[in-house]
This record gives structure tokens, C-alpha cells and sequence, in this order.
């Protein structure tokens, strides 16, 4: 009889550290154990107490933390998992799933219709026109968009090699301060004469020191807005490729709301990937709302997409329609936060281009790199600029 | 000794002056029973550090504080041996005439007498379980981080001249960090977890009657009320319970009874709970004035 609770508990903890696995905790072996031993205690005897007893244990983040009552009520009592699916972000059934198929070569006649459904570079997203024909809009763009055009495997690797660049060239920063070195590299003589004490002053062991690399956090804030419609894709493939080379990358979407895209873009099934954007993207092609965009990404996501040395990466044509005096505040708090300021405008490549839009004037004071982008080759060329950053 | 019960440490933490919400309560009761290293995050200023604090009061275990920081290695957090006192023996030796063998010597040199426990050592060869506080763990390198977790999973500790140290006894090892970096999975996984917040209304006036005796539960709920009022509005640095503590104080020292008595002496002791320039302007008298209209 005992032996039978036992294995049940046994199936029980196991199912459970799976589901978690699939929502993305770190569970190992360990943990199972420690459960079995947490389930067999007094802490089991009701979910009140059992529901943190399994937290501290399981969660090892706060985005975990967060997460895990959700899944802990799904699986213990039998609560609608709507939440807890909502928040692990796995995409929904009936899109994605026939997308993935596509993607594991179901038939390589669709796989072509998909990308010769995909426009070429600066090509316009088609299903658009939100705020395309009557300039900038403040108007939510409520449909869902469509970005499986981005997976266009020859842009895609396009896009992804320029972006490897352009975060070698911030990644390859280093620290004032030197690292200590077993061998080669400069002498640390602190270290050195501390060394000899040992030795009764006699230098025997040298201690050396290297430049200490310290690679430059990235954030990138993209507009997505209508009027940004015909460079979305290229800055979402290039956004895809910095979030691959350059592990501390940060993105997020603006239109009329901040989007924290990191998560979904960090997929590694890329047309899962794309999926999951395509979810995220309700509102996309809508007006422009940087202002408050950029509040908030102060508020939340600053302190810690930007700690330490950073570069924030600003893509916008800059045609504002909140408060332009809001965006110069927030632009110039972002400013203290992080020296290396740069935007990207692809209305910039045009010629005859001058920063006279209100958002753009408002902005333009705060930064310290000022280009235009809006093709491969007008990126490609950001390398020298992007390394004196 | 069985593993107390939730509500037995949560009382026994209360005695100490530490008043801890029960999830707090069923972490460190995991971390006795597993005997994992726990982990907690969260703002400034929440009372992660007091935590450990208080865990050691109410063992009555020694408190033992390793301090990150940029640069921490070995030799200041684990052992060094004392050479000033080595080549002062040499020295004083050199006089008597070179009659001992060279072993002798040696062995005389790389004694304990001549060992610098650092922390980390201390706490493995405590007799009695210590509490070993690891704080800002996240200001610390990564090299030091993978050390780290190598000593918290053996416990022991290997000195070429002396040998392996075992550990006496299994330190309850409390880790803090503010998220300036992102610690490594590693870490995470061996630890238990906790997010401390800032508390909730109730719980922080239990906090400052705890620690503040003289205070009258009128004013305690007020200055709650009020932080909690702060809290929502829109700062660069978000007063914690250190500043909600300082504050009360401030406020028990100048003799104000209730917050609507005097409306103009508690902006003057705002320098107390608003750390920054523009915290300062965004609070101004009538903002704050409005905040202590609508707590009084």
C-alpha cells in the first residue's frame, strides 16, 4: 500500500518538474528529490503551506517566482491553466502549429509559397495601411500582425550576418580596469610584491594582469509603428540576429505600447520564434506613442536591460504624435542612464532629410550617434560608427 | 532536533525583532530540512542582509559576513597565511643556532597558529552550525561565483601545506543579491529562492513596532500607509524598509504624535525617505501634502 502512494507521489513529482522544464525552469534531479522530501513533510498537508514550500525550491528567478503559482495551482488543484500557459508564452495551437510543420519540411512546395510571400528587403508588410496614408496615427492598430514574411531564410541570414558584425564591434569593449592574467599581459605589481611576502620580499611568483573584456549591454527599442511599416522587417530580422550573437541583448517593440520582445525573440525555433512575435505584435502598424513608450521602458525594464555599461539603440523614423516635450523628458532621463545613445532613422536616407520632425528635434540633442538606416548596406556601413560608441 | 514548524520560526523571528511574512518562514524551514544555501533577491533596502541577522539571533549561531566586491578572491574570503608572522619567526629563530631539522621548521611555519581565516573558512570550521551571510553575491566575479558554489556543494576545503579541511558542521549559508548582474544557473539551482518585497501595509507597521518601541500604532499605520502611498508614485529610488525605519524614528525623536499635527515639520524629514534630486521635486508640498491628507 505504501509502496503504491509512494510511486504515485514519485509520478506525481515527475510530471510536475516536466511541466515546469517546459515552462522554463531549471529543474534537475536534485530538485525531484528534494520535492520528494518537501511532499513527504508536514509542509504537505495543505496547499497553503505546500505552495511555497515548492516555490523556494523550484523558483530560482523572479520571473519564476512570479510564474509559479499558476503552474503549481494547474497541476496540484486542478485550476485552468489559462494563466500559466498565457505567461510560459507557448504559442497557441492552430497558426504556429501548421507553421512549425511547414518549417520541418512539410512538402517543400508550401515552404516556397512562404517565401515568395515574403517581400524583399524594405519591401512593404502586405495586410498593411494602418496610418500609412494619413501620416502618423495615435489609432491602436488592433489586428495581430502577420511577420511570418520575416522568415525569409536568404534575408534572414542577411540580416543576422550584418547584426553579428555590428555587436562584435560593441562587444569588443573592454574594461578599465584589468583582470587578473596566469600568464601574459601587463605586470600587477600590487599583486606581485603582495605575492613575495611569502617568499620574505624575494619577487618569485609574478602576477600578471589582462584587459578585462566587458562586453557592452545592448537595448534595442524598435518602432513598429505604420509609418514604420516598410523597415519592420529588416530591423526585426536584425533584432533576431543581435538577440543571436550577443547574449545580453535586450529588445523591445514600440507603438502605441512598449512590447518586451527579448523573450519570444530568444526562441530557438526561429519560426516559433516569429510565432510568438506574431502574438505579440497585436497593435503593430498603429501610430506612434515613443514618449510614452520610452517612460515606461524607464520605469521597468531601464534599471536592468541597461545596468551597467550599455548601448540603447533607438529605431524610429520619429514622426511622434504623443507629447514631444514628454519624449525630451524621457529621452533625456534615458540619457542619464546610458551615455551611448544612439538612433537609427530610415526616414534619414532619403534625400533632403533634415530632423525637423517635433519628436525627432526633441530627441535630437540627447544623442550621441545619429544615422541613417534603413537597408542592409546603410547598416553594414554603421560598423566604424558603432565602434567608436 | 526535528525542523521547527512555520509558524514557530515566524514567532521565534518576531522575538528577534525580524517580523517575516510565511513564505520567509517556509524558505528558511526548507533550508533546515535541505540543507540548501538560500537565495533572496529584492530591492534596496528590503531587509535581505537583516535576515540573516535574524536567522543567526534565533539559532543563537555566530554570524559570519563575507562582503562581495569587485575583485574578492580567494585569499581575502578564504585563507592566507600570515607571512609577517612567519618571517618574524624565521628571524627570531635565525638566532638560536641551526640545530632543528628543516621538516621541524616547516611544519612549525605552516601551522594553524600561522593560518588567516577568512570567512569562508571560519564558517566550515565553526563547531556549532554558523550562519554564514554571503552578501551581494552579484558584485562579485564570476570565477568567484563558480568557487563559490564548489565550497557549497562539499562543504570542504583543500590547503596544500595543511590538507583537506572537512566541515565540522554544515553552515546555514543566507546569499543576498540586488540584481546588478545576472547570477549564473548554477547558483540558482543550488539555492533555495526567495523574492523579498517591500512589505505589505500591515506587515511593515508590525516591522516598525517591532523595532521601534515607543512608536504609538496610530502614527506606526500612518507612516505605512504613507510609504505604501509613496511607493506607487513614480520614483527613481524607491524608499525601502531601512527608510520607512529611519523615518519613523525621525519622527519619534522630534515628538510628532500624528501625521496630520504636523504637516510641515514631516516634509522637512522627507530628507529621510527621498534619496534623490528628482524624487525630491516630484514630491513637492502640495503632492505630499495630498498623500498626507488622504492617510491622516
Amino acid at each position: 500500500m505504501a509502496a503504491t502512494a509512494e510511486a504515485l507521489m514519485a509520478r506525481r513529482i515527475a510530471a510536475f518538474s516536466a511541466t515546469l522544464r517546459d515552462a522554463g525552469f531549471n529543474v534537475g534531479l536534485p530538485e525531484s528529490e528534494d520535492a520528494a522530501r518537501i511532499l513527504a513533510s508536514a509542509l504537505a498537508r495543505n496547499a497553503t503551506t505546500l505552495r511555497p514550500a515548492l516555490r523556494a525550491l523550484f523558483a530560482g528567478r523572479r520571473g519564476e517566482w512570479e510564474r509559479f503559482d499558476a503552474i503549481f495551482d494547474a497541476a496540484f488543484l486542478g485550476r485552468r491553466l489559462r494563466q500559466a500557459v498565457r505567461t510560459s508564452g507557448t504559442p497557441p495551437a492552430p497558426g504556429p502549429r501548421s507553421l512549425r510543420e511547414l518549417g520541418r519540411g512539410g512538402g517543400g512546395k508550401r515552404r516556397e509559397e512562404v517565401t515568395e510571400a515574403g517581400p524583399p528587403d524594405g519591401g512593404e508588410i502586405p495586410g498593411d495601411g494602418v496610418g500609412m496614408a494619413g501620416g502618423a496615427s495615435s489609432s491602436e492598430g488592433s489586428a495581430a500582425r502577420d511577420f511570418r514574411p520575416l522568415a525569409d531564410p536568404d534575408a534572414l541570414a542577411a540580416a543576422e550576418a550584418v547584426a553579428r558584425d555590428l555587436a562584435a564591434e560593441l562587444l569588443a569593449c573592454n574594461a578599465r580596469r584589468r583582470r587578473r592574467a596566469r600568464r601574459h599581459g601587463r605586470l600587477d605589481l600590487r599583486r606581485t610584491i603582495r605575492a613575495s611576502l611569502g617568499h620574505g620580499g624575494t619577487p618569485f611568483a609574478l602576477a600578471w594582469r589582462r584587459p578585462r573584456p566587458h562586453p557592452l549591454r545592448i537595448a534595442l527599442l524598435i518602432d513598429v509603428s505604420g509609418s514604420m511599416a516598410p523597415h519592420t522587417p529588416l530591423f526585426l530580422r536584425l533584432a533576431l540576429g543581435f538577440v543571436r550573437s550577443a547574449a545580453r541583448t535586450e529588445v523591445f517593440l514600440t507603438h502605441t505600447r512598449l512590447v518586451a520582445a527579448s523573450e519570444a525573440m530568444r526562441d530557438r525555433d526561429r519560426l516559433r520564434a516569429l510565432d510568438r512575435l506574431t502574438l505579440l505584435s497585436k497593435g503593430v502598424g498603429g501610430g506612434t506613442r515613443l514618449g510614452e513608450c520610452l517612460a515606461e521602458f524607464n520605469r521597468h525594464h531601464a534599471p536592468r536591460a541597461l545596468a551597467g555599461r550599455a548601448v540603447c539603440l533607438i529605431v524610429s523614423d520619429g514622426y511622434e504624435t504623443g507629447d514631444p516635450a514628454l519624449l525630451g523628458r524621457e529621452m533625456a532621463a534615458l540619457r542619464r542612464r546610458c551615455r551611448r545613445l544612439a538612433w537609427l532613422n530610415p526616414a534619414a536616407l532619403s534625400p533632403g532629410y533634415a530632423p525637423i520632425a517635433r519628436g525627432m528635434q526633441a530627441a535630437m540633442r540627447h544623442l550621441r550617434l545619429f544615422a541613417a538606416a534603413g537597408t542592409l548596406e546603410s547598416l553594414a556601413a554603421l560598423a566604424e560608427p558603432f565602434g567608436r560608441l | 532536533m526535528p525542523p521547527l514548524s512555520r509558524e514557530k520560526i515566524a514567532e521565534r523571528l518576531a522575538a528577534t525583532g525580524y517580523i517575516a511574512d510565511p513564505e520567509l518562514a517556509t524558505a528558511l524551514l526548507l533550508m533546515e530540512m535541505l540543507e540548501r544555501p538560500l537565495l533572496i533577491e529584492g530591492a534596496a533596502g528590503v531587509g535581505k542582509t537583516a535576515v540573516a541577522y535574524a536567522l543567526a539571533a534565533l539559532h543563537e549561531a555566530r554570524l559570519i559576513r563575507l562582503q562581495c566586491y569587485e575583485g574578492l578572491d580567494q585569499a581575502s574570503a578564504l585563507y592566507e597565511w600570515n607571512y609577517r608572522r612567519q618571517l618574524l619567526a624565521i628571524k627570531a629563530r635565525e638566532g638560536e643556532g641551526g640545530a632543528r631539522r628543516a621538516e621541524d621548521i616547516e611544519d612549525a611555519l605552516f601551522s594553524e597558529h600561522y593560518l588567516l581565516e577568512r570567512p569562508l573558512l571560519a564558517a566550515i570550521r565553526e563547531e556549532r552550525k554558523p550562519v554564514l551571510l554571503i552578501d551581494e553575491i552579484d558584485r562579485a566575479d564570476e570565477e568567484f561565483e563558480a568557487f563559490l558554489l564548489e565550497l557549497l556543494s562539499d562543504f570542504q576545503v583543500s590547503i596544500p601545506e595543511l590538507g583537506t579541511i572537512r566541515a565540522r558542521s554544515i553552515p546555514r549559508v543566507v546569499l543576498t543579491s540586488n540584481a546588478t548582474r545576472e547570477l549564473s544557473d548554477a547558483l540558482r539551482r543550488r539555492c533555495l529562492y526567495h523574492y523579498l518585497d517591500y512589505p505589505e501595509i500591515d506587515r511593515e507597521v508590525a516591522i516598525l513596532r517591532a523595532r521601534l518601541p515607543g512608536l504609538g500604532i496610530d502614527l506606526a499605520g500612518q507612516v505605512a500607509r504613507l510609504l505604501a502611498a509613496i511607493r506607487k508614485e513614480q520614483l527613481r529610488k524607491i524608499p525601502g524598509v531601512a527608510e520607512s525605519l529611519d523615518w519613523a524614528a525621525a519622527l519619534l525623536g522630534l515628538g510628532v504624535g500624528g501625521l496630520a499635527d504636523a504637516p510641515e515639520v514631516l516634509y522637512e524629514t522627507l530628507v529621510c525617505v527621498l534619496k534623490t534630486h528628482e524624487d525630491r521635486a516630484q514630491i513637492d508640498r502640495a503632492t505630499f501634502l495630498r498623500l498626507v491628507a488622504k492617510v491622516a
